[in-house]
């Protein structure tokens, strides 16, 4: 018989770097989740990727105490910022002048690397999604 | 480990169904984690929540809770909760029953009161901030593999990636053997000395704080008849050379902290470096390999 769920947890946690201090402590610790068993996991499964890449997690969590969780790709203004070159986005979107650019072949790459988490039909429309993003961060989008 | 000096809470509200989406993507403007749980299962209420920095971004919160409430149409009271940012960890370890693992031991909180199953050597932990259980399945796979290795009565004994010191107290009580525990963390070399005093067996566990086989104390011990490794794969898989270079002639290493997935990779890296698989331990999604070096009978 399928366990009974109870809730979700959703949070971001630096690529193999989970511990029991917040975020993760008092999401899971609240819920009465093995928090040891998350980190660790989390960090094995992890750990070939890129050193502190925000990776997001959902967690479920059962009635029994138990959970599972599933990991996303890194959230698009990661890899936008990661492409511009840039480490923050505007504050004023849509206003002033733009921090930085974006080709539409760094968008493709990224589309193609997100595809799996993006409600795109396929890569052309994952592609103006995330050029949507990036002038919403204050960054142009350039052919090339 | 870093300290959380600003203090946390929960903010939560409580909505249907429909509107769940809606509230959670407004605690997720200013909150770190969030999370949905049913509130009344029957009336499909659901408690959204999300822990912050206390009294952070308050005015962007309500702006986000004031566009919820006009696109789901429902109008939630928010709730506050203070809530503690450390010791999780040892929270929910209370929660845990005592552990029985293979046919010798039995890991306990130190909280855990009662007689003790008889005949079962017993680790009493207090889990700290230092990983290391019981109840996780590498660790129950090292102690299964430990009982077997310990028939071969290994003398020079090392434990890298200590954590809570659990597998070091393990191998002192069972072989009565000094046991040299290392770590990365300087959290969990206190707290593994803390454990081994609690265990009587201070006397054989030596926490000292080293990265892999890159410490004093731990070229200085070698060549070791056996290895405890419950660390990750990827550093395991770095070091298969010295630690087949760290191994006596017959001497045993146990490896654990990797998934079955990560278990093919491993035994590669290490046979690489002349070792030979002896036994595989599976234990829920997690394997623990134990590997001989050639060159002694047993």
């Amino acid at each position: 018989m399928a366990k009974k769920i109870v809730g979700y947890i959703k949070l971001q946690i630096p690529a193999g770097k989970a511990n029991p201090s917040p975020p993760v402590g008092p999401a899971l610790g609240q819920r009465g989740l093995n928090i040891m068993a998350f980190c660790k996991e989390f960090n094995a499964l992890t750990q070939s990727m890129e050193p502190g890449m925000p990776i997001p997690v959902v967690i479920t969590a059962f009635g029994d105490r138990t959970f599972t969780f599933v990991t996303k790709t890194p959230p698009n203004t990661y890899f936008l910022k990661k492409a511009a070159g840039i480490t923050k986005g505007t504050t004023t979107p849509g206003k002033g002048a733009m921090v930085g650019r974006v080709t539409t072949t760094q968008l493709r790459e990224i589309a193609e690397t997100k595809m799996k988490d993006m409600n795109a039909n396929d890569i052309d429309g994952a592609v103006r999604m995330l050029a949507g993003s990036a002038r919403s961060m204050g960054l142009s989008v350039v052919e090339g | 480990m870093r300290r959380h000096a600003v203090p946390l809470e929960t903010v939560f509200v409580e909505v249907p169904d429909a509107a769940v989406e809606v509230y959670e993507a407004a605690l997720g403007t200013v909150c770190t984690t969030v999370g949905f749980f049913f509130a009344d299962e029957a009336r499909g209420i659901w408690r959204v929540e999300g822990v912050r920095d206390a009294g952070a971004d308050e005015a962007r919160l309500q702006d986000a809770l004031s566009l919820a409430a006009l696109v789901s149409g429902v109008s939630a009271i928010l709730g506050r909760e203070a809530t503690e940012a450390e010791g999780w960890l040892a929270r929910t370890w209370e929660a845990f029953p005592e552990q029985l693992v293979g046919r010798r031991f039995a890991v306990r909180g130190t909280h855990q009161v009662g007689s003790v199953a008889p005949g079962r050597l017993v680790l009493m932990l207090d889990a700290g901030l230092a990983f290391g259980s019981g109840e996780h399945g590498s660790t129950r796979g090292c102690l299964r593999a430990l009982e077997v290795v310990a028939r071969r009565r290994p003398q020079r004994i090392l434990d890298l990636g200590t954590g809570s010191g659990i597998l070091a107290m393990a191998a002192a009580v069972l072989l009565r053997r000094p046991v040299l525990a290392t770590d990365i963390e300087p959290w969990s070399v206190r707290v593994a000395g803390q454990n081994a005093a609690a265990n009587g067996v201070g006397r054989l566990v030596r926490p000292v704080l080293a990265n892999g086989w890159h410490g004093r104390a731990v070229r200085a011990g070698a060549p070791y008849d056996l290895v405890l490794a419950n660390i990750l794969a990827r550093p395991l898989c770095r070091m298969a050379r010295e630690l087949s270079l760290g191994l006596a002639p017959g001497g045993t290493a146990i490896l654990a902290g990797l998934l079955k997935s990560q278990a093919r990779m491993v035994l590669a890296a290490h046979r690489r470096q002349g070792l030979r698989l002896e036994a595989i331990w599976r234990e829920r999604n997690w394997t623990t390999l134990v590997l001989r070096r050639a060159g002694r009978a047993d």
